[in-house]
């Protein structure tokens, strides 16, 4: 599944159709700001995430969201917006994305889109914003993210499913409710059986069955008929136990009491009523005489006592005389609460000894003598206790009171018989039958049990293989990302990097590291930036390398927060840890692009450069990036091998260009070579045809310009000496190499006039060659 | 490895059952939610109907249980 071809139309940044021709290698794709390098990464993720892109996620409202993202504006409505992934070996992954209606996935192959569609997008892309991502989220988030990484989601699923399913049989069934009726029924049975086994309370049931006639039947039927005739039983026995409590409490009155205080009252109130009356009278009469006398001396009679006195004694003596009358408002006024506490008395008396059992017995001829005490207390009413009392009422009343209360006196010391028995053996013959219900909840019970324990243990069981697999694979992601740190940061404090299954937290994942020799459990804590930038790359390789090395990694600028020599290192990277995949690099970054261009193998890596974008309708400008000569020199001292590819790049690029301008024809070559013709056929092609095409002029004439043939031949041989050697692994030496660069270089030289140093590029309307400027050489046609 | 875990799972909700009693036929249902769920996380309607059939499964001879 590596990529031959990515091709754009409308797309993103993209107009017209834009195509990277990968060829299948590794690329590193060179472009300002904004000159469209994420367009090609957007098509990858938009057709691995079936629509979704990251960093535009936030523009998604909805699915014409989606659409409007990722369509150039400048897209002609009735055009769709595309992208083509091509795939070595044949095949495409494609979308088209119309202006209105469906978006149409489209693959050459039946499995391949869904294949392609499989691919985690987290360990195959990775952009300049994201790099640290994986460093700075939560333990949770971790573990969420590396889950499908990491080959989990099945497990997690699998675990989820169960998990769901434990709660949806502990609701379905009512599992609580019935675990709820369970322990209520057993609370009852053991507080009014003291049973749970069944055998037991029938064995029970017998004996205690024997007491009322009762033989054993069935559980529920003997229990029927015992309560029956228990409950006879205790209805024969409650009249008694009332009526002796209704006599109990009839003694238990306290209308005698009261009785006794109101006649205290009314004979306090006689007394005292009488002597103040008298008193009152004269004092009021003498206060009136001496009211009416004309008074001129402070010492005066007492108009209460006959007495010289004063006018403060005079008050004195009135005031004593207030004060007994307001002790006989106190008398009357506590005469009124005794006649209140009489009338409750005697109406609660009467309520009580209506109670049924209590008449029926009343009925009886020996008790006739306290029916007629009842009756005559039943008939005396009383008047309120604002009015005056008969003195006659009130002595029915007592003497009533009395006589009942002497006639009842044997009766309240009678005994009362006991339901106690009846009342427990009623409750037990009552409460038996539960024990089926009991014993039927308790096996419902158990079966949800067992079946919710096998769930559970289903569970268990695939969290511990989980975690198992986990370790494993954070152990081998830890060895390839402390292997990558350790080319990145060499002999720097910060080592043996660790991803780990954070402690007791099954869906967790750590990061620990040593910082001067002592381990933190925080990265974030203790990495700058760049450093954090750097290990979020570290983890993304590692994680990228656990899939299969057909898969393709992309790299979008992500080397923005890198110094100079720690790029070297991620070049370091490519050529030895990454050497074995194929690589889609992208960078805004023009000397690293050039340090890439020089250090990469370039049969292995393509190189791009993307010119600045200018309109949306122009879009994407793609050009395969050269390499200058004397950039090829600069692999002379150390690697002529480097040299020479680089020339021959150089070569075939040229070369191709001046055959298309120059309309030199080639033989058709069967097959994949027909795409590869290189330099070398370039050179044969051309070196023929000037034989008869290319002229100088010569006075008025023209003749055959063969200055340039001994060089393009001798060019031509050194590129097939090296095309062969270096399709044989072989290698050459500085000074042929340094040749072929001079050689090389003075071939193409020979397009351009020595007199106006123009090539000879031009095309007159009307004529049948090309022309340098001041017309010297020409090509014919 | 898709079928590495296929197995891994089966194998693990299979050997999970030793040890209860459960029926062959409850065994048999609880390994097809094994099987459903390599293929996605299901819905709270779709495990419910599996719940609902092996509440069935479970009393269908014993309506004696009911309450």
């Amino acid at each position: 599944m590596r990529i031959k071809s990515l091709e754009l139309s409308w797309f993103r940044g993209a107009a017209e159709k834009t195509e990277l021709d990968l060829k299948g290698k590794s690329i590193v794709v060179y472009g300002e700001n904004g000159s469209g390098k994420s367009s090609f990464v957007d098509a990858i993720e938009y057709i691995l995430q079936k629509g979704k892109v990251e960093h535009l996620r936030g523009e998604y409202a909805d699915r014409s969201g989606q659409r409007n993202c990722v369509r150039n504006t400048a897209t002609p409505d009735d055009v769709d917006a595309k992208s083509v992934i091509n795939f070595v070996g044949g095949g495409y992954v494609s979308v088209n994305i119309p202006k209105e209606g469906s978006i149409g996935y489209n693959s050459s192959h039946d499995d391949m889109l869904e294949d392609f569609q499989k691919w985690k997008k987290m360990s195959h892309i990775l952009r300049q914003f994201e790099v640290a991502e994986f460093i700075t989220q939560s333990k949770g988030q971790k573990y969420t993210a590396l889950t499908p990484l990491i080959g989990l989601k099945d497990y997690e699923d699998t675990h989820g499913n169960f998990e769901k399913l434990e709660k949806q049989i502990r609701e379905i069934s009512e599992l609580n409710v019935l675990k709820s009726r369970y322990q209520g029924i057993k609370d009852e049975l053991l507080k009014k059986t003291g049973l749970l086994d069944k055998d037991k309370l029938i064995q029970e049931m017998r004996q205690r069955g024997e007491k009322y006639g009762i033989v054993y039947e069935e559980l529920s039927r003997t229990s029927q008929n015992a309560c029956e005739v228990i409950q006879k039983r205790i209805e024969e026995i409650e009249p008694n136990i009332l009526r002796i409590n209704t006599i109990r409490n009839i003694s238990k009155t306290l209308l005698p009491k009261s009785l006794e205080e109101y006649h205290k009252a009314v004979h306090e109130s006689a007394e005292e009523l009488n002597h103040l009356t008298e008193q009152r009278l004269r004092v009021l009469e003498q206060a009136q005489t001496y009211l009416e006398t004309d008074i001129q001396d402070e010492i005066i009679i007492c108009p209460v006592c006959g007495s010289l006195i004063n006018k403060a004694e005079l008050n004195e003596h009135i005031q004593t005389e207030l004060d007994s009358l307001e002790k006989i408002r106190e008398i009357s006024d506590s005469l009124q609460k005794t006649k209140k506490d009489i009338i409750r008395n005697v109406d609660e008396l009467k309520s009580i000894n209506r109670e049924i059992s209590f008449q029926e017995w009343l009925e009886g001829p020996e008790n006739s003598k306290i029916k007629n005490q009842v009756d005559i207390l039943n008939s005396t009413t009383l008047p309120n206790e604002n009015t005056k009392w008969e003195e006659a009422t009130t002595n029915t009343i007592e003497e009533s009171v009395t006589r009942l209360l002497e006639l009842l006196t044997p009766f309240v010391k009678e005994e009362s018989p006991s339901t106690k028995e009846l009342q427990l053996d009623y409750n037990f013959f009552e409460t038996a039958p539960r024990v089926s219900k009991y014993q039927n909840l308790e096996r419902k019970i158990s079966t949800i049990e067992i079946l919710e324990k096998a769930i559970q243990r289903i569970q268990e069981n695939i969290r511990t293989r989980i975690v198992e697999i986990t370790e494993e694979t954070l152990g081998n992601i830890t060895k390839d990302v402390q292997h990558l740190w350790e080319i990145l940061h060499e002999d720097e404090p910060i080592e043996e990097i660790k991803l780990i299954k954070s402690e007791g937290f099954d869906t967790g994942i750590d990061i620990t590291l040593k910082f001067y020799g002592t381990e933190q459990q925080s990265p974030i804590l203790h990495l700058s930036e760049g450093h954090s930038n750097s290990l979020g790359l570290c983890v993304f390789l590692a994680l990228a390398k656990q899939e299969p090395v057909d898969h393709p990694l992309i790299l979008d600028d992500i080397v923005s927060s890198f110094d100079r020599d720690h790029r070297a290192f991620i070049v370091d990277i490519l050529n030895t840890e990454l050497s074995d995949r194929q690589v889609l690099l992208f960078t805004h970054d023009a000397e690293w692009f050039r340090e890439l261009n020089r250090r990469l193998d370039s049969s292995q890596w393509e190189f791009f450069s993307l010119k600045k974008w200018e309109l949306p309708g122009l879009g994407i400008n793609v050009e395969r990036s050269r390499f200058t000569f004397d950039e090829a020199r600069i692999f002379l001292p150390d690697n002529p091998k480097a040299a020479a590819t680089a020339v021959r790049t150089i070569m075939d690029w040229e070369l191709g260009r001046i055959s298309q301008r120059l309309q030199v024809p080639f033989p058709y070559i069967d097959g994949q070579k027909n795409q590869q013709r290189g330099p070398v056929l370039h050179m044969e092609g051309i070196i023929a045809r000037s034989k008869e095409k290319f002229k100088e002029k010569n006075g008025k004439s023209w003749k055959i310009y063969e200055t340039p043939h001994a060089c393009w031949q001798e060019t031509h041989g050194l590129l097939v000496e090296w095309a062969n050697r270096s399709s044989h692994r072989g290698t050459l030496t500085v000074r042929e190499a340094r040749r072929m660069i001079s050689k090389c270089e003075e071939s193409l030289e020979y397009f351009k006039c020595s007199d106006c140093g123009k090539a000879i590029w031009m095309l007159d309307k009307g004529t049948d060659y090309k022309r340098c400027h001041c017309g010297k050489l020409r090509w014919n046609l | 490895m898709s079928e590495d875990r296929d197995f891994d799972l089966r194998k693990i909700v299979e050997d999970s059952f030793s040890g209860f009693d459960v029926s062959q036929e409850i065994s048999s249902r609880l390994l097809e939610l094994c099987d459903e769920s390599l293929c996605r996380y299901l819905t709270d309607s779709k495990v419910r109907g599996i719940a609902d059939d092996l509440l069935g499964l479970l009393f269908r001879e014993d309506e004696a249980l009911e309450d």
